[in-house]
């Protein structure tokens, strides 16, 4: 393994993520020598995140479900041949991008929502609805439940390479690098398509927009 | 309160309420279940289609493999035992080549009509016609052809009906069937000892009229001449002795060698009573 080439990139992405990278490679460690329930910890940490980003690809949480379960045995599968050339969460990223891509494309002519319900109380969530509306109660639930839909039906007419840099970027909050890594391709490839997502999306969603 | 709402609301926030949506608590315990259901199913690994597939396709038959099993035994056995006795090149094997030699009636008739034809053909025009044309002309062919051809056809259509199979579509006969026929009719022709009957008990007719008569012994001119020295003593001793004694001095002659060889067998089985010791003296009782 090439410990430098490694740490420059995890540098790169960010000092909290270097920190996961060398928990997530301990855990790696162990389970590889043999400690199955080890990759629990890994499960426990990142199912959170890998369910939401196959979530906003496919706009429909029983397949995000079972497409992150997949993604993770698919991990387990897998993780002898993982040798730290990349951190363990990009490797992760990158089998569920591929897993949420390949249904995607199986799956072309079937969209259609199931949403989770946003979380009200989450303090941004609540600040941005707060700013959006007037109203209050029940009004208020339903103009939230129509911008939801919006969004979904925003995101799903982007391809899906488009809404797969746009929810690692936006969503997700991974930076250009690291997407670049998990979608092998460029920086400038991840640039330019979420810049033409960015277009598409605002004028979508433009009536939802305050200046 | 309206003062303290944001001026303006971006694509980027809109983008983040998304994160904001998220599966209840509960969601995550039959995620976890199903999780667990999936991992251990990965562990058993799934063997290909094509490596299961021979222990589907026979998965039935399994019951059957010692009857299975007996019976190939069986048929191996027996056409082991049959090719044997075709290869076989004594027409013994006839029982088991009934078949096959009641094929071969028919074609030898057909042979025995051409060559019948033939021979009609060579001798009313004392040319060799075609094949073709002794074909045409079998029908009309000559009473011995009939003869030969009919008793041929009757002496394998027996040989059939002795095996018990046959039919008569026709087909044509194996060489070895044809081989066997052959050396069946040679062997029948020319060393039958039986007078006309097959060696399995029934009469065949034509093989007979084909049969050569029983010859009496052929006696050589020159066997037949006495020696000179025979001549010579016939001469001296029938000018010796009279002509009555001949046979009766033989006999007498036998007799005598018979009762001294009785004689001596007597002496044999009586010596120990005849010898006897005295002294210093053996003695001999004659």
């Amino acid at each position: 393994m090439d410990a430098p080439k490694v740490l420059s990139k995890i540098l790169v992405a960010s000092p909290e993520r270097a920190q996961e990278a060398d928990a997530d490679m301990a855990i790696v460690h162990l389970v590889q020598a043999g400690d199955v329930a080890a990759f629990d910890r890994l499960i426990l940490r990142y199912r959170e995140r890998v369910l939401g980003i196959i979530y906003h690809m496919t706009s429909n949480r029983e397949d995000a479900a079972d497409l992150t379960q997949d993604t993770f045995i698919k991990a387990f599968q897998s993780i002898h041949r993982f040798g730290g050339q990349s951190s363990f969460f990009t490797w992760l990223y990158r089998i569920a991008v591929n897993t949420a891509l390949s249904h995607l494309r199986k799956h072309r002519l079937r969209s259609f929502f199931s949403l989770e319900k946003i979380d009200s109380d989450e303090p941004v969530s609540k600040e941005i609805i707060a700013a959006l509306t007037d109203n209050s109660g029940a009004e208020r639930d339903t103009y939230v439940r129509e911008l939801q839909e919006k969004l979904n039906e925003a995101l799903q007419k982007l391809s899906t390479k488009h809404r797969t840099v746009v929810t690692l970027f936006e969503i997700d909050g991974l930076s250009h690098q690291e997407i670049a890594e998990i979608m092998d391709s460029s920086v400038g490839t991840v640039r330019s398509r979420l810049h033409y997502a960015k277009q598409l999306l605002q004028s979508e969603l433009q009536p939802y927009m305050r200046r | 309160m309206k003062s303290d709402r944001p001026k303006t609301v971006t694509l980027e926030d809109l983008l983040r309420l998304k994160r904001a949506e998220r599966p209840p608590a509960e969601f995550w315990n039959q995620f976890e279940r199903e999780l667990r259901a999936k991992q251990l199913a990965a562990l058993v690994v799934k063997r290909p289609w094509w490596r299961t597939l021979p222990a589907r396709a026979f998965a039935g038959f399994s019951r059957y493999h010692l009857p299975l099993g007996a019976t190939a035994v069986l048929a191996i056995t027996f056409l082991s035992v049959h090719e044997y006795q075709t290869l076989t090149p004594e027409g013994v094997a006839l029982p088991v080549l009934g078949d096959e030699v009641f094929e071969t009636s028919a074609s030898f008739a057909g042979s025995a009509a051409t060559v019948a034809g033939l021979a009609e053909g060579a001798f009313l025009g004392g040319e060799v016609k075609p094949v073709a044309v002794a074909n045409e002309l079998a029908p009309s062919v000559s009473r011995e052809a009939d003869m030969d051809t009919e008793s041929g056809a009757q002496a394998f259509s027996a040989m059939a009906v002795l095996t018990g199979r046959g039919d008569d579509n026709g087909r044509e006969a194996s060489p070895s069937a044809r081989s066997i026929a052959n050396n069946f009719a040679a062997v029948q022709s020319a060393e039958s000892p039986f007078g006309g009957r097959s060696f399995l008990g029934s009469t065949v007719h034509g093989f007979e009229s084909r049969a050569m008569p029983a010859r009496q012994p052929v006696l050589d001119p020159l066997a037949q001449m006495k020696a000179p020295s025979d001549v010579r003593r016939a001469r001296y001793l029938g000018t010796a002795l009279p002509a009555s004694v001949g046979v009766k001095t033989a006999t007498a002659r036998s007799s005598e060698r018979l009762a001294s060889r009785i004689a001596d067998q007597r002496l044999y089985e009586t010596g120990p009573s005849r010898l006897g010791v005295g002294g210093d003296r053996l003695m001999v009782k004659f």
